[in-house]
């Protein structure tokens, strides 16, 4: 849901990002053309199996079982390409240090059509074919609810302990025993200043009627709903679910005022980027890696408050590589493994350690507070609270219902 | 004697047996991927339940009624723009089509080409290029406000025109094609005998043209109106919230909600609504306007 994803799927783009270039440089270029062809949620929605590389389970069937690993993440979120900062991706490093061969897939393209997609399979217990998924706080959190992940081996998981203080002890998954962070990200207010005529810092924006049928949402609740609570002066991390239907009556209002002009996935930053939107909720990394070439674009901390997220690695249940996806997980929890992905996705590295080995990669990233936040940045963050399955069916349906489906 | 008539008996036999064979691959096919699922469909849209608590089959209709309680707006969302889409579709297409039967004789092959050339592109690139097309701050935008069709702060994308206009375009094929293939059939030399009748070139197409493209009028209508009533992937690209169609409905309590029976019941009650559609239009146009 949260990540700087564009569909991977067409040559020019693969080959860029193969023939060496790094995500800015490649929104750079691909930024609007590319990205009209390539992004959109609703898009893979329609498509169903948004998966763009190999399905898992077809590759690698000449190697022995033991040394193979299924990974299934959001597109753009590693550093596949084969010029990361120091030469080599960290995939091809992680390859390189386990003899362990890769499938990496990006076929997360939504929290709920991912689940939609291996509902049935977990359901039924038969495996996934995956070793390793990335899915958002609320969907981790209604995996292990229905017991579709794995316990982590903690004993293979040395590095875990490199894990921040701020995510050890998420409330859907107290001690972390299934769930690992990747990456986490702020939702706040994203803006084109060219339409603005100004900087924006209130969520009171998208009320402004001077911006009536410029303002984009997102479809992911804790997005979108999180963001109305702050506005009405709400907490999301401890609002009831009738402050919560409140805020999606606010949504039906905003979508029948005519003011809100698309509930938006992926596609919101193209929107925003060729001038349909003036100001709507956009995630950090996305903007702020495509304000190189679309310097307009602009993200706000909002002085209601930010959201803050966290995408989570989770051995999908009957997985068949557990360990090897433990070796994966220990990896990525290398300091400096985490600096080299998060200079290369702009999101906040879930990895201490992580700040002072940027310094090795480029100076100036340290002190980035998209990626290494400050005190004064994490005082405005709030979280989603996780809601049981009722409070989750019951908003799902009050927001749809706001949304006119 | 006896052998021959038995190599004709079973040579007979053989030939009888032969539509089924050829039948067998699609009935297979049908039996596994449509009436299978269907049956599936049918049951789970009589559950209750949810995900996490398991379903158990109940009897329960309330999934069905929801349709005509709450989703009425979206019903009528759905017919109106399949219907708008198949009208303007037939306008287009139809006009289209005779061009192409009739005055192309040359670079027939090329312009059909031409038809079909975009339906090359998938059909969720078709629909984000509108995306482009329609933009705000794109050209057909800006000529509209131009020549003060559209206000200073109008705009195109995210309104119900773009989902109509996205509509039309993607299923434009599937009315072009099958009328061309019925005027195409047409024998040149009925039209001169219209001719030759005293009948005005109006009347002949009215008498002679018009009915014996009928067939091709009929599928291309259904072909368009069938799919067009079920989309949903205009709806997201294209247009807004206010403008939501059935099949936005079905999507998001699928995927969205997991509310598996509303899905099934409400896919369901949307396919009956559009076979009774279907139906009546087929009896009324295709078999009256035919015979006349």
């Amino acid at each position: 849901m949260m990540t700087p994803r564009r569909r991977g799927s067409m040559d020019a783009a693969a080959a860029a990002l193969k023939s060496g270039m790094d995500r800015r440089e490649f929104l750079k270029r691909f930024g609007i053309g590319g990205a009209l062809l390539l992004g959109g949620p609703a898009l893979l929605a329609a498509c169903g199996d948004g998966s763009t590389a190999t399905t898992a389970g077809q590759a690698g069937t000449t190697l022995p079982p033991d040394l193979q690993l299924f990974v299934d993440n959001w597109i753009l979120y590693i550093d596949t390409t084969e010029d990361s900062p120091d030469g080599t991706s960290t995939i091809d490093e992680f390859e390189a240090n386990t003899g362990i061969k890769v499938t990496y897939t990006e076929g997360v393209n939504s929290n709920e059509e991912w689940f939609g997609k291996y509902q049935a399979q977990l359901a039924a217990d038969q495996p996934t074919g995956l070793d390793i998924v990335v899915l958002t706080d609320y969907m981790a959190a209604r995996m292990l609810r229905l017991g579709y992940a794995e316990k982590i081996d903690k004993a293979n998981v040395p590095n875990m302990t490199n894990l921040v203080d701020a995510l050890a002890s998420p409330s859907f998954d107290p001690s972390r025993d299934f769930t690992l962070p990747w990456q986490s990200g702020f939702t706040g207010l994203a803006y084109d200043i060219d339409q603005t005529g100004g900087a924006l810092s209130s969520l009171e924006a998208i009320k402004d009627p001077k911006f009536a049928g410029k303002i984009g949402l997102l479809t992911g609740y804790p997005d979108t709903i999180g963001l109305l609570l702050l506005a009405e002066g709400k907490d999301p991390a401890t609002a009831s679910l009738d402050e919560m239907l409140a805020a999606t009556d606010d949504l039906a209002k905003l979508i029948s005022d005519g003011q809100i002009r698309q509930i938006y996935g992926n596609d919101y930053i193209d929107a925003l980027i060729n001038g349909d939107l003036a100001v709507c909720f956009g995630w950090s990394g996305d903007i702020v890696a495509n304000q190189e070439d679309s310097p307009q674009i602009q993200f706000a901390f909002p002085d209601e408050g930010v959201m803050i997220w966290t995408d989570n690695m989770m051995i999908p249940k009957g997985a068949a590589n557990k360990a090897n996806a433990e070796k994966w997980m220990d990896f990525y929890y290398q300091p400096a493994v985490a600096a080299e992905l998060a200079y290369w996705v702009w999101y906040v590295s879930p990895v201490k350690g992580a700040q002072d080995a940027m310094a090795d990669i480029d100076p100036e990233f340290v002190d980035q507070p998209l990626i290494f936040p400050d005190e004064a940045t994490l005082a405005k963050a709030h979280i989603f609270r996780s809601l049981t399955e009722e409070e989750e069916t019951t908003l799902n349906e009050a927001v749809a219902t706001a949304s006119g489906v | 004697m006896t052998t021959r008539t038995d190599a004709a008996a079973k040579a007979d036999q053989r030939r009888r047996r032969v539509p089924y064979l050829l039948l067998a691959p699609g009935m297979l096919w049908l039996l596994l991927f449509y009436v299978i699922p269907m049956f599936g469909l049918a049951i789970t849209s009589l559950q209750e339940g949810s995900l996490e608590q398991g379903y158990t089959f109940t009897g329960n209709i309330g999934s069905y009624v929801s349709v005509f309680t709450t989703y009425l707006p979206q019903l009528r969302n759905s017919l109106m723009f399949a219907l708008g889409a198949t009208v303007i579709g037939l306008l287009v297409g139809y006009p289209l089509a005779y061009a192409i039967a009739f005055y192309t004789s040359r670079w027939k092959s090329l312009f059909l080409l031409m038809i079909l050339v975009p339906f090359l592109v998938p059909f969720l690139l078709r629909t984000l290029a509108w995306r482009v097309i329609l933009a705000d701050q794109g050209v057909v935008v800006s000529a509209l406000k131009t020549v003060g069709l559209l206000g200073e702060n109008g705009r195109l994308l995210s309104t119900g025109w773009a989902i109509l206009a996205g509509l039309v375009y993607n299923y434009l094929a599937f009315m072009t094609l099958p009328i061309y293939v019925s005027l195409d059939k047409i024998e040149p030399s009925l039209l001169e005998a219209a001719n030759d009748l005293y009948a005005t070139p109006w009347t002949a197409f009215r008498k002679v043209t018009l009915p014996m493209s009928m067939p091709g009028i009929i599928s291309g209508t259904l072909l368009t109106f069938i799919p067009a009533a079920g989309d949903y992937v205009n709806v997201e690209l294209l247009g807004n919230r206010n403008w939501t169609m059935m099949g936005n409905v079905i999507q998001s309590k699928f995927l969205v909600i997991i509310d598996y029976p509303a899905a099934a019941a409400i896919s369901f009650t949307l396919m009956a609504i559009i076979v009774t559609v279907v139906v009546i239009y087929v009896r009324r146009v295709g078999t009256e306007e035919l015979l006349t």
